[in-house]
């Protein structure tokens, strides 16, 4: 039996056009793009099962895109019935490690290659470590946005929640005030720390999210010669079209999610005019008190291009 | 390596700062944006019945802000989900029902003096909240601060809330339990139930002390009460949900 594919890991924070780059790589007629899996997350699905448990309010993000790719990809349909045994599935392997489990899942799915996304993994460096340790062979795309544009998405989202949740603040003098740009800041500094300490250069790529929108034809282009995918002119149409995507859409009532409700809503791509970058030194919207990005950040932000 | 800023986790925020008075200002942030999450679903409470439900919200989330649901939801699945909630009351009723009987027949003053007092509690809370409900709208402060009693009876709200999330685990132990009929609890709860009726040799890890049988029945009697309320809700929800759906597809054929 020959060996499946490599996979593909997209790495970025939350809110860095992960969804859209994986919805339209995904559906690359020699990939395999699959929901927010959050399987690295912890050791073991059981470990994952009764994190997302113990509370109600992320429940859904931790399971519904697991359960939705073991539907599909075991059980060939995404219904209520589907996610049911895909439960059972899980349950049979909830003290397997998480290599082992998406292991199956990439064999399932060989010939083509599963494409991962879990912006999350970006806060949590073991994570994005073990999906390496159990891969050595994958290869990882390295997405990233402005530091302004991230942080007005993610503070727009669940009525500014992030940056509590995200435990992101920053202090002036002994007072601690929501800042999201900490949570962009640290969680690019993990996935560097990690590329560069890990990840051989010949197996990394960095891509900014504002020119794969602005000039998605070239950039899939160059991504999927660097993965080593086709690029005739079938492959580059297919991928401007992530609505057909089996996970383009709500799953049934029991794992509703498993991707940003946004995309969900509205999977289709449509080809949007370059955006003017704002400047690093502007004050932030953000903040009350007119501070900017601090040095730290318009460091890396530059450092990335921006 | 290069250095981090700050402390980031991922949908928690326990992680704390060394320094305590930097600790402190952090702490009361946070603090003050849960009263300020909690006041928001304080008032989304308010507004809808059973808001609250982990289903209705997920439910919810399927429509856009303007309320319009997206070209691709799917009624079906809604119709199956509310058959299966409709099954499991059923079937949890008659449960319901079974430790009923069971507990009259080991003690029945007790038991009436237990649920008579549990009724008489829920009753005194309804008219606090009532009164307090009252006492705003009298005082015409809606929109401001909420009085130290309401909050009170709120978090009271919210711990049978977080209780119920717990039994709901315990019902659909999908995960443990794919291997059981039923989930654990349940199995426990019936041998509990079932205690005379079974074998001596299979007896072990039921207390055979008749009280404590009869306080584990009497709790576990309160918490499928609870359970049979939470689905009952979720059909409630649901129910509008489907017929709102049903008069949407009769307006536009």
């Amino acid at each position: 039996m020959t060996a499946p594919p490599p996979p593909i890991l997209i790495l970025a924070p939350p809110r860095s056009f992960t969804t859209l780059a994986s919805g339209m790589l995904g559906v690359h007629p020699q990939v395999f793009g699959v929901p927010e899996l959050m399987l690295f997350y912890y050791e073991t699905i059981g470990d994952l099962w009764r994190y997302g448990r113990s509370f109600p309010a992320i429940d859904t993000r931790v399971r519904h895109g697991l359960l939705r790719a073991v539907s599909e990809i075991v059980f060939g349909e995404q219904t209520d019935e589907s996610v049911m045994a895909a439960e059972y599935w899980c349950g049979r392997r909830q003290h397997w490690p998480a290599r082992e489990v998406f292991a199956e899942l990439q064999s399932l799915v060989a010939p083509l290659r599963i494409l991962e996304k879990s912006p999350d993994y970006s806060a949590k460096p073991d994570s994005m470590l073990r999906f390496f340790e159990g891969f050595p062979d994958a290869q990882i795309i390295y997405l990233t946005r402005h530091p302004i544009g991230q942080c007005k998405s993610a503070i727009n989202i669940g009525e500014g929640d992030y940056p509590y949740l995200s435990n992101s603040f920053a202090y002036e003098g002994d007072q601690a005030i929501a800042d999201p740009q900490i949570a962009w800041h640290d969680m690019n500094v993990n996935i560097l720390n990690f590329l560069e300490t890990h990840v051989p250069p010949a197996q990394r790529m960095q891509i900014k999210g504002e020119v794969l929108l602005a000039e998605p034809e070239a950039e899939l282009k160059k991504i999927c010669q660097w993965l080593g995918l086709r690029t005739d002119n079938g492959a580059m149409e297919a991928m401007m079209h992530p609505e057909r995507s089996s996970f383009a859409a709500f799953g049934p009532i029991s794992a509703l999610f498993g991707n940003d409700p946004n995309f969900l809503r509205n999977p289709f791509f449509t080809k949007q005019p370059a955006r003017k970058l704002p400047p690093l030194d502007q004050p932030l919207p953000w903040r009350e008190d007119g501070a900017t990005l601090y040095p730290e950040v318009i460091a890396l932000a530059q450092e990335l291009g921006y | 390596m290069r250095k981090t800023l700050g402390n980031i986790t991922y949908m928690r925020t326990k992680a704390a700062h060394r320094d305590p008075e930097k600790e402190n200002s952090r702490s009361a942030l946070v603090m003050a944006w849960r009263r300020q999450q909690m006041r928001r679903r304080a008032v989304a409470h308010v507004k809808r019945v059973s808001r609250n439900d982990g289903l209705a919200r997920s439910v919810e989330e399927l429509y856009d802000r303007d309320g319009r649901p997206p070209q691709n939801i799917d009624i079906e699945h809604m119709m199956v989900q509310y058959k299966r909630l409709k099954r499991q009351h059923g079937w949890l009723e008659a449960m319901v029902k079974r430790c009923r009987c069971r507990l009259r027949e080991l003690d029945l003053v007790r038991f009436i003096h237990a649920t008579a007092a549990i009724e008489q509690h829920m009753l005194d809370r309804q008219a606090a909240r009532y009164e307090a409900h009252r006492a705003i709208a009298q005082k015409e402060q809606r929109g401001k601060k909420i009085p130290a009693k309401l909050a009170a009876l709120i978090k009271v709200d919210v711990v049978r809330e977080v209780r119920r999330h717990e039994l709901r685990n315990t019902l659909t132990d999908t995960l443990s339990g794919q291997y059981l009929p039923l989930s654990r609890y349940i199995q426990e709860v019936m041998r509990y139930m079932h205690y005379e009726d079974i074998p001596e040799a299979n007896r072990v890890g039921i207390d055979p002390d008749p009280e404590a049988r009869y306080q584990f029945l009497l709790s576990a009697y309160f918490d499928m009460v609870v359970l049979v309320e939470d689905i009952e809700s979720k059909i409630y929800d649901l129910q509008e949900y489907v017929e709102s759906a049903d008069l949407l597809l009769l307006r536009e054929t």
